[in-house]
């Protein structure tokens, strides 16, 4: 098990931008990282290089206590989970497996041992002679982690493991990966593009965008504490509502907003209001001081428990998760509030948090009607 | 109405009138440009001057010219009249058929147009065959600027040639194709009479044959005067580059020679030894009847005007012939030819070319003697001697084929046996499965219409010569009784005893003892051998050449393109071009050795040499197609498994074994499987650049079937030879499937 760790790590192809632009980022020993981000932001290329298939530009890249930026894939001690599960298609199961342990030319009675017992774990003892053409998608990505859990590693590398698998089979991997690494505690580095594998499965989720880091942090962190629009918008399904207002000295503004006073200081007449679908609550019952909101139902996604009210007025849009009680027809004016705990406010051209405000004056809202 | 039916039998009756009034006679020749305007115009004379007979010619492009007479004359399709080289006329006659002798209508005052030696080139058994129209023989060509005077002995001819030659600056004193029997005829007939006696029995052996391969061993090995491996380029080559200062060849030459080079043509020189002159062979080219033709009188009056002196004067002036009407050459335009001239002088001595059908036979034969005794490789008298006794055994061959149909012969009687029961066989399973089939083509009407072309193309294309060849190879089918009934001609399965059963594996006895190349063992081994060699070479180097251009090496586009390229040349090309590269004394391989001091290498004499010749020539024109497999297998397998095995700690040969080499293995096994049969029956590459050299030991099993079909007109026991190289490829392709079968399992 080994901690990783980027210093001021640069991916560069050819004369193109760099692909990632000097990246810094402790992985600690036994964490299971996940890296997030949309496609294109850099994350496989981040993981590669830990692998060794991709060299490093410039910078360094430490696994445990060895630089590693000159060494081969096979020096470095860690194990790959691939997207299409490359699986050695004219092996079997049990070939497949042993295959890492066959180049460390170990005794066979190991590798057999070693295999059996990795095949029990993950449920593949009756499928060790079959050859992967004759399993399924969750299987393959069994035997694809099994290969990868033989060899012991220092790290395990996860390349998109279970986005070529159906919805549920997904959710039960997502468990079993849990588990593993539960079960083992090794330092794991896992990329995805969805965020709620990244909520679920990790310890601490690093958010990249074109190349560069977000945000660090544990999921809850992540959730509650974005330190830009983009964590903010990346995290939560369906997203935190961002919407423009104007500070006009006294209470900030727009066509479907207008919040009491906050002591707003020097900001900018522009600012960005996020809140979470979730923070808004139907006016009634909650309480008298959160700010309310008027606005025309545009849309009702029922999900059963729940449903998804899209409000538009206009220009400006906004998603509320209410219990999935009451009847709403498009066209309706419905009346929100907003917890005032769960308000943030971003930079407009940065897109930074602006963490020195409070934006609502809590103890003085009052009800815009 | 009443009319109309009047105009009707007036326009018929024209129309017999016209039939009875006007024959109409074909003549088929095989000439082109200035050759066959000259006798088109003749022709177009001819119609214009008389209205009795309108004759049509058809010019027949050379090269499938002689097969196209072979198969149209003897069933009665072919023209009334014909031009051609006098040398068939033996087989014609025997075969039967094929050519009508004109004695019947033959004036004696015609014959005085044509000298006796020509005369007797169109005799055969004693029947005229046809008239001479023209001629062509060697004679010494030699370039002004280097020789003064022509020699008037072959010693002369020698010690000139010695002053010119210089081997180092590749210069010769002089050149000629002394390995082909056309030309190694003029020492022969200088010596005394030719491959045959004067009662027509070969004598190769005899005193004076084995001389005349003496004194060319010494011109070749002692005297040094004459360069290795000639052939009809490197002669031209070597005299248009002032490099050769004397060469013997025929007027098919002089029009290759370069414009600069001043040139004359005179007679060969006499024997220093006997003082009889060197007589080269003349081929004469004649007018022959068909058999079959309705207008015979007709035709041979054209004849009588085609060799008529005006006629030959015109085919000399306007067509550059020599004609053999020697009136002609009295002409003052012809007469003041100096080169005309000195072919007309050399036909005096000239000897034509035995119209024998055993000549057939001689040429290969005799050419892979001259090739070894030159080379040092045999003595002249055993050689000799032992061509004469092959030779003697072909020729017996052809005879006891021809002598077979006098007596009466039936087919075997289980032949028809077997007939009827396959007979009564389809019928009953036809009328048991009558049902089905209806029913299959009522619901499939549209999908057999589909098939059906192709259907009836394999039928005729492949089902039926398959059929025609398997019937053959039952029988002693030759060049001399091919138009036999078949009965007569049945054998039954003693072609496939002979082949099968022939353990005669060496010849000769102790310090002697060689092995026979003939032999059917030899060549499946010598096949083995080419087959398994190819294949290896060609797959393991095109695997390596893939696996350099799968990686994104520089200017990998270029060399895709380059290595790919002499797929797009055609193979003979290629062939051609390595025949000359290999060339042991102006081969590029040979001069490239010599550079690095190494000695050059006699690329045809062994064994050795001459399978390595073909084996580069072949894995050369193998590699691209395989290079191309082997990358687009390279290319389907996904990166990513290099990847994981990378991580996993494998090097690159354990990536290689244990990833690649089976990943491209369903490319591979088919790719291979194609080459092998490709290469099995590759017989462009071994006729062409090896041409089975030394003495056919390294003929692959293809390549002497086609010598012992079209070199030996043994026709049934070539059949018989290609049938159990249909058998071997069968059992191959058996095993091969299973193969793949148990491949296709384990997947």
């Amino acid at each position: 098990m080994a901690s990783i760790e980027f210093k001021r790590v640069e991916k560069r192809y050819a004369d193109n931008p760099p692909t990632v632009p000097g990246l810094d980022l402790h992985i600690r020993d036994g964490e299971f990282m996940v890296l997030v981000g949309p496609s294109g932001c850099g994350k496989s290329t981040t993981l590669r290089m830990i692998a060794g298939l991709e060299s490093v530009t410039s910078g360094e890249l430490w696994i445990g206590d060895r630089l590693v930026n000159e060494l081969q894939p096979a020096a470095r001690d860690v194990a790959m989970v691939f997207q299409n599960y490359a699986l050695y298609p004219h092996m079997t199961v049990f070939d497949n497996m042993a295959f890492g342990l066959r180049v460390r030319k170990q005794p066979a009675s190991l590798i057999k041992s070693k295999v059996e017992q990795a095949a029990d774990t993950l449920g593949l003892a009756d499928l060790l002679a079959r050859k992967p053409g004759q399993l399924s998608g969750g299987q393959c990505q069994r035997v694809a982690l099994g290969r990868a859990i033989v060899r012991d590693p220092q790290v395990f590398l996860f390349d998109e493991p279970l986005s070529n698998l159906d919805a549920e089979l997904r959710v039960q991997m997502r468990g079993n990966i849990g588990r593993l690494h539960r079960e083992f505690a090794t330092t794991s580095v896992y990329v995805t593009h969805d965020q709620v594998e990244a909520m679920t499965l990790g310890s601490r989720i690093a958010i990249l965008n074109r190349g560069e880091l977000m945000q660090v942090g544990t999921p809850m962190e992540l959730y509650n504490d974005p330190d830009n629009v983009f964590v903010a918008g990346f995290m939560g399904s369906p997203p935190m509502n961002i919407v423009p207002v104007q500070n006009r000295g006294a209470g900030l503004k727009n066509a479907l907003l207008d919040l009491p006073r906050a002591d707003l200081g020097g900001l900018a007449g522009e600012l960005l209001l996020g809140i979470r679908p979730e923070k808004l609550h139907p006016a009634a019952g909650s309480p008298d001081h959160w700010p309310r909101l008027r606005a025309k139902v545009e849309m009702v996604e029922t999900l059963g428990a729940e449903m998804l009210v899209h409000l538009g007025d206009g220009s400006e849009r906004m998603i509320a998760r209410l219990p999935g009680l009451q009847l709403l027809t498009p066209g309706q004016t419905l009346e929100l509030a907003l917890d005032p705990d769960a308000i943030y406010l971003f930079d407009r051209h940065s897109r930074q948090r602006i963490r020195t405000v409070q934006p609502v004056a809590v103890a003085e809202a009052v009800p815009c009607t | 109405m009443h009319l109309i039916q009047r105009a009707l039998a007036l326009w018929l009756c024209l129309c017999a009138v016209q039939a009875v009034a006007q024959e109409e006679l074909l003549l088929w020749h095989g000439y082109r440009g200035a050759e066959r305007q000259a006798l088109e115009q003749l022709l177009d004379d001819y119609n214009r001057s008389q209205s009795q007979v309108r004759v049509r010619a058809l010019a027949v492009p050379f090269g499938s010219y002689a097969d196209k007479l072979s198969a149209a004359l003897p069933r009665g399709q072919g023209p009334d009249l014909f031009i051609f080289a006098h040398d068939r006329i033996g087989g014609w006659a025997s075969a039967g058929h094929s050519i009508a002798p004109i004695d019947d209508f033959v004036r004696p005052q015609v014959l005085e147009r044509f000298p006796d030696n020509l005369l007797g080139a169109m005799r055969y058994q004693g029947s005229l065959y046809g008239l001479p129209f023209n001629f062509k023989s060697t004679a010494l060509i030699y370039n002004r600027a280097l020789i003064d005077s022509p020699p008037a002995t072959t010693a002369e001819m020698i010690a000139q040639a010695r002053a010119h030659t210089d081997r180092q600056h590749g210069r010769f004193g002089l050149a000629y194709s002394y390995t082909e029997p056309f030309f190694h005829g003029a020492l022969m007939n200088g010596f005394g009479s030719g491959p045959f006696d004067a009662q027509n029995r070969l004598a190769l052996d005899s005193d004076t044959n084995v001389r005349s391969v003496q004194l060319l061993t010494e011109w070749v090995r002692t005297d040094g005067v004459l360069p290795e491996e000639p052939n009809s380029t490197l002669v031209t080559n070597l005299f248009n580059q002032g490099r050769a200062a004397m060469v013997i060849s025929g007027p098919w030459m002089l029009g290759e020679i370069d414009p600069q080079i001043d040139y004359a043509v005179a007679p060969l020189p006499r024997l220093s030894a006997s003082g009889t002159p060197l007589a080269p062979w003349v081929a004469v080219e004649g007018l022959f009847l068909s058999p079959w033709s309705d207008s015979k009188e007709a035709a041979y009056r054209l004849m009588e005007y085609l060799t008529a002196r005006e006629s030959a004067e015109q085919m000399a002036i306007a067509g550059g012939q020599l004609p053999a009407n020697l009136g002609a050459f009295e002409h003052p335009q012809i007469a003041s030819n100096d080169v005309a001239m000195a072919f007309r002088q050399q036909l005096e001595t000239a000897v034509p070319i035995p119209n024998l059908p055993e000549m057939t036979l001689l040429w290969k034969p005799l050419e892979n003697v001259l090739k070894k005794v030159v080379k040092g490789a045999a003595q002249p008298a055993a050689a000799m001697q032992r061509l004469q006794r092959d030779l003697q055994r072909d020729i017996a061959a052809l005879q006891a084929s021809q002598s077979r149909d006098a007596g009466p012969a039936q087919l075997p009687a289980w032949l028809w046996g077997l007939g009827l029961f396959l007979l009564l066989a389809a019928v009953t399973a036809l009328l048991k499965l009558r049902r089905r089939i209806a029913a299959t083509w009522r619901h499939n009407r549209t999908a057999y219409l589909y098939i059906l072309p192709a259907m009836l193309g394999m039928l005729l294309l492949v089902f039926f010569p398959l059929l025609y060849g398997l019937l053959l190879s039952f029988t002693d089918t030759t060049l001399l009784n091919e138009n036999t009934p078949l009965a007569s001609r049945w054998l039954g399965l003693d072609n496939y005893v002979g082949i099968l059963g022939d353990w005669n594996l060496w010849y000769g006895a102790g310090a002697e003892r060689s092995i026979n190349f003939d032999n059917f063992y030899w060549t499946l081994l010598v096949t083995v051998c080419w087959t398994a060699s190819n294949v290896l070479l060609a797959v393991g180097l095109a695997l390596l050449l893939a696996l350099a251009l799968n990686k994104p090496i520089f200017g990998r586009a270029w060399f895709r393109v380059l290595l790919i390229l002499p797929w797009a040349i055609p193979n003979y090309i290629t062939a051609l071009v390595w025949k000359g590269m290999f060339h042991p004394q102006f081969g590029v391989i040979n001069q490239a050795l010599q550079i690095f001091g190494i000695a050059p290498v006699a690329w045809f004499d062994s064994v050795g040499a001459s399978f390595f010749t073909g084996l580069v020539t072949n894995v050369w024109l193998s590699i691209p197609f395989m290079m191309v497999v082997i990358l687009g297998g390279l290319q389907s397998i996904p990166r990513e498994l290099y990847e994981a095995a990378r991580v996993e700690g494998a090097g690159r040969w354990f990536q290689f074994r244990e990833i690649t080499l089976p990943l491209l293995k369903p490319v591979l096994i088919p790719a291979i499987i194609l080459s092998v049969v490709w290469t099995f029956n590759m017989f462009n590459v071994i006729y062409l650049v090896s041409d089975g050299a030394p003495a056919g030991a390294n003929d692959i099993l293809i390549t002497k079937a086609f010598r012992i079909g079209f070199e030996k007109y043994q026709y049934a026991y070539a059949a018989a030879y290609s049938m159990v190289i249909l058998a071997l490829l069968f059992c191959y392709a058996l095993w091969q499937t299973r193969i793949s079968r148990t491949m296709e399992a384990a997947r």
